[in-house]
């Protein structure tokens, strides 16, 4: 695969591995290597690197080829790694803090990912809840794939998943204003 | 006529699994001689024993034939209720091995079946020529010799002179000790080495019941167990210990001050009149003979003129002694494979600054020779980057030894954690193929590491070349990310694989007793004799049985001593019956028996036998039933068929023969 100096990637990577560390509470050097997460999670198939993949990168400092994966954008924080893990490792947020790394600096892998995050968070910020509708429509017009999913839509509706006007959780206006809250203390994550 | 049982054994589905055990037992109702046959579940369990022991007396068997097992496992035991529950001599058994070399070996009912009839069949027919034999008493001598004197020997050694019995350790280095006071900190409790064995050391010097035979070495061992004759050769140390006071001064004055020194792993140097460390048990000083210019070119003397007590003796000679012992301990260690000469690719020792882990354990120390800093042996300077490469040897069974050397995953973990601690900021590399650490708090020790900051990548260094800058640049796999990596290292550490010592074959021949493939001492069994040999009366204590670290070592010395206690307890022991013969009415004294006899065992005397009413003096072979192992090389090699091995006589064999061939 790859070729790496760890002598120079140790100097390189102390930065963005500190922070990453930080913002997740994740300390990589826990990880040793078994691969319970990977087995059991997903998305691990269809990406590039699965999960224990990006925390051995980290733990090597191949913090370049890190923030270039697509695997810290497609996971779902479902959690199955996570509550599988023998070290107790938050890999969701561990991925997260990734994406949130690439996006401060306007370098995300994914682009469409990190519309999603965005589209997302705009969201709920605004209401409170995620509303499933006003998502599928930025997120399809953002994006131009405009009839990604509609096909589901019908019976989305049937089931009603779609009806996001209908529901106001009585929790929605704290949430907001937690997002909001969170959001501007980050700088804003656009 | 004798009444033959046949005892069939299911041993669960070990044997009937792939054996019909009543197909057997039907099968053996038809044979010659078989009074009764039948089966059960397991015969060496209590209601297996009372059964046989039930149907002898019920159908007055007078010769018991069991279809189970191998004999080594279970003979004794069945001899055991022979003799203390029925009247039979327990000689009038034969086992069937119908269990490793038949149902084991095969998968299918219809191939193991046929074949454990014919090793029944011919069973009973050996049986039949089966005759009784009695032991006789032999006595024991209660002393025991520990060869080595490294942690093994020196724990053996004190564990048996604290029951009692006296002791003699023979080391062939100048002091005992052996490695572990070379080495810094021991896993994972990380308490000094040295501080923990040098009291033992001096425990043995100090101890009223230990005799220490440095410089010396074993030349030949006679006899048998309980009455060992061992030949001791203790070289000449050309001082005479009974003057000298171990001041030292011979040391301090003498001019040869250049040969390297073996305790500090050839990183210092030492003189030629010269202890190798200050704690050395003896503590006095031996003279290295190779480098001394008064014993190599007859001039110098400084040291017999400095000396104070007049105690340097350049006449000096070796003594040899023989004396008796009960039992043998072989405790003689191990050695770290010869890299240097194995691995091109790591430099073969070209590159200073590539040592092996004991340089480590040395470089480390505070005794050693940088007393205690980490600095690289070619310039002085503190290595910032170090790499350590585990199973360099081990594990490689093309250019190394194919085992794993078991202790180097755990002080690989420990020279980085040191490496750590004592240069601050210091980068480690430990390259692996897999972390092995079963032992109490073994893993918490290496997961600690880890926190501590070592980088672990799975994979060996493929090649380590050194640039102009001094920077040692290795090159390996991270097999986890899938990157070939490389590190610029200042200094890199090899754990190498531990290997018997030079001389183990030789001693394996003097003591009679065998080596395994990897050339380490076979213990009797792997699980259930773990410290015993095959050779009665010889016991194994610590890496001279295999790799293993100092608790397993420390553990297995002491369960050595126990063995050899409880034998040196005993007034006598039983004597083997099964040995050599010779109807002296067919002997014609030609000595071949005395030339094939592996234990010298057989002997020529003069006898006055009675020949056709007549009274005549010839020579005739004698055996020491002592001596004689029952090995059956004599009835061989006896042209006149006068030898014959009592318990496998030759009549039995040709019955066994022509049962099978018969069938």
């Amino acid at each position: 695969m790859g070729f790496c100096n760890l002598s120079e990637l140790e100097e390189a990577a102390s930065g963005p591995l500190s922070e990453i560390a930080a913002a997740s509470g994740v300390d990589v050097k826990e990880c040793y290597q078994c691969g319970k997460c990977a087995a059991g999670c997903p998305v691990a198939a269809s990406a590039d690197v699965d999960c224990r993949g990006v925390i051995r990168l980290l733990q090597i400092g191949d913090v370049d080829r890190v923030l270039k994966l697509q695997m810290p954008w497609l996971c779902l924080s479902c959690g199955v790694c996570l509550a599988r893990c023998p070290q107790n490792i938050d890999l969701p947020a561990l991925n997260t803090a990734i994406c949130r790394y690439e996006m401060k600096r306007g370098i995300a892998a994914e682009r469409e990912g990190e519309a999603f995050m965005n589209i997302f968070l705009d969201n709920v910020e605004a209401k409170g809840v995620s509303d499933e509708t006003m998502l599928a429509m930025r997120y399809n017009l953002q994006t131009g794939h405009l009839f990604q999913d509609v096909a589901n839509s019908p019976r989305m509706l049937s089931r009603g998943l779609l009806s996001g006007d209908g529901y106001k959780p009585a929790g929605a206006p704290d949430v907001k204003r937690m997002v909001h809250d969170i959001r501007k203390g980050e700088g804003g994550a656009e | 006529m004798s009444r033959i049982g046949v005892f069939v054994c299911h041993c669960g589905t070990n044997i009937a699994g792939t054996v019909d055990v009543e197909a057997v037992a039907d099968a053996a109702r038809q044979m010659p001689n078989v009074a009764y046959a039948g089966t059960n579940k397991y015969m060496c369990s209590a209601q297996g024993q009372d059964y046989i022991v039930d149907i002898i007396k019920e159908h007055n068997l007078d010769r018991v034939v069991i279809a189970s097992c191998s004999p080594r496992m279970h003979e004794r035991l069945f001899r055991k209720v022979l003799a203390e529950k029925t009247d039979l001599n327990p000689y009038l058994l034969e086992v069937a091995n119908i269990r490793e070399q038949c149902s084991w070996v095969h998968k299918d009912k219809q191939i193991g079946t046929p074949k454990a009839i014919n090793l029944v069949a011919m069973a009973v027919a050996k049986a039949d020529c089966d005759t009784q034999l009695f032991t006789h008493e032999i006595p024991v001598t209660k002393r025991a010799l520990i060869i080595g004197g490294g942690i093994a020997g020196i724990q053996a050694a004190l564990d048996i002179a604290d029951a009692g019995f006296p002791v003699t350790i023979v080391e062939r280095k100048t002091t005992i000790g052996g490695k572990m006071p070379m080495l810094d900190k021991t896993f994972p409790t990380l308490d000094c080495s040295a501080c923990i064995s040098t009291p033992k050391m001096s425990e043995c010097e100090a101890h009223p019941l230990i005799e220490i035979k440095t410089l010396s070495e074993v030349e030949k061992v006679e006899g048998y167990i309980g009455n060992f004759d061992v030949t001791i050769r203790e070289k000449a140390k050309y001082i005479d210990y009974d003057k000298c006071t171990g001041c030292g001064m011979c040391e301090t004055k003498c001019p040869q001050k250049k040969i390297p020194s073996e305790f500090n792993q050839g990183m210092s140097t030492r003189t030629a009149v010269y202890k190798p460390f200050p704690q050395a048990v003896p503590s006095k000083p031996t003279i290295d003979a190779d480098h001394c210019r008064m014993l190599t070119e007859g001039k110098c003397g400084v040291c017999a003129k400095v000396c104070p007590t007049g105690a340097i003796d350049y006449q000096d000679v070796d003594r040899v002694t023989t004396e008796r012992y009960g039992a043998i301990v072989l405790a003689t260690g191990y050695e770290l494979i010869d890299w240097t000469r194995l691995y091109g690719e790591y430099g073969g020792g070209r590159y200073a600054d590539v040592i092996s882990g004991l340089q480590f354990e040395r470089l480390v120390n505070a005794s050693g020779p940088t007393e205690g800093h980490i600095l690289r042996p070619s310039d002085g300077t503190e290595p910032k980057t170090m790499v350590i490469v585990k199973c360099v040897g081990s594990r490689d069974p093309h250019k190394g030894v194919p085992y794993c050397s078991r202790a180097c995953c755990m002080y690989g973990a420990k020279h980085a954690h040191q490496f750590m601690d004592k240069v601050p900021g210091g980068k480690c590399f430990v390259f692996y193929m897999d972390v092995r650490t079963p032992g109490k708090n073994y893993d918490e020790f290496y997961m600690n590491t880890l926190h501590e900051g070592a980088r672990y990548i799975r994979g060996r260094i493929s090649k380590i070349t050194r640039r102009s800058d001094g920077k040692l640049v290795c090159l390996g796999e991270d097999t986890l990310s899938g990157n070939v990596v490389e590190v610029d290292a200042d200094m890199v550490v090899l754990e190498t694989a531990m290997v018997p010592p030079e001389g183990a074959k030789k001693l394996a021949q003097t003591v009679n007793t065998q080596l395994g493939p990897e050339g380490f001492f076979t213990e009797a069994h792997p699980k259930l004799r773990p410290v015993e040999t095959n050779t009665g009366g010889l016991y194994l204590a610590g890496t001279a049985q295999g790799p293993k670290d100092i608790p397993d070592t420390v553990a297995q010395a002491g369960a050595a001593a126990a063995k050899v206690i409880g034998l040196l307890c005993k007034q006598s022991i039983e004597s083997n019956p099964m040995v050599a013969h010779v109807d002296d009415s067919k002997c014609s004294g030609c000595g071949a028996c005395v030339d094939i006899c592996p234990y010298s065992a057989v002997t020529l005397v003069e006898k006055t036998l009675r020949e056709n009413s007549r009274k005549v003096t010839r020579t005739v072979a004698q055996v020491n039933e002592g001596l004689c192992q029952g090995c059956g090389a004599c009835t061989v090699a006896c042209r006149p068929g006068a030898s014959d091995l009592l318990g496998f006589n030759d009549e039995g064999i040709m019955r066994e023969v022509e049962a099978y061939a018969t069938r």
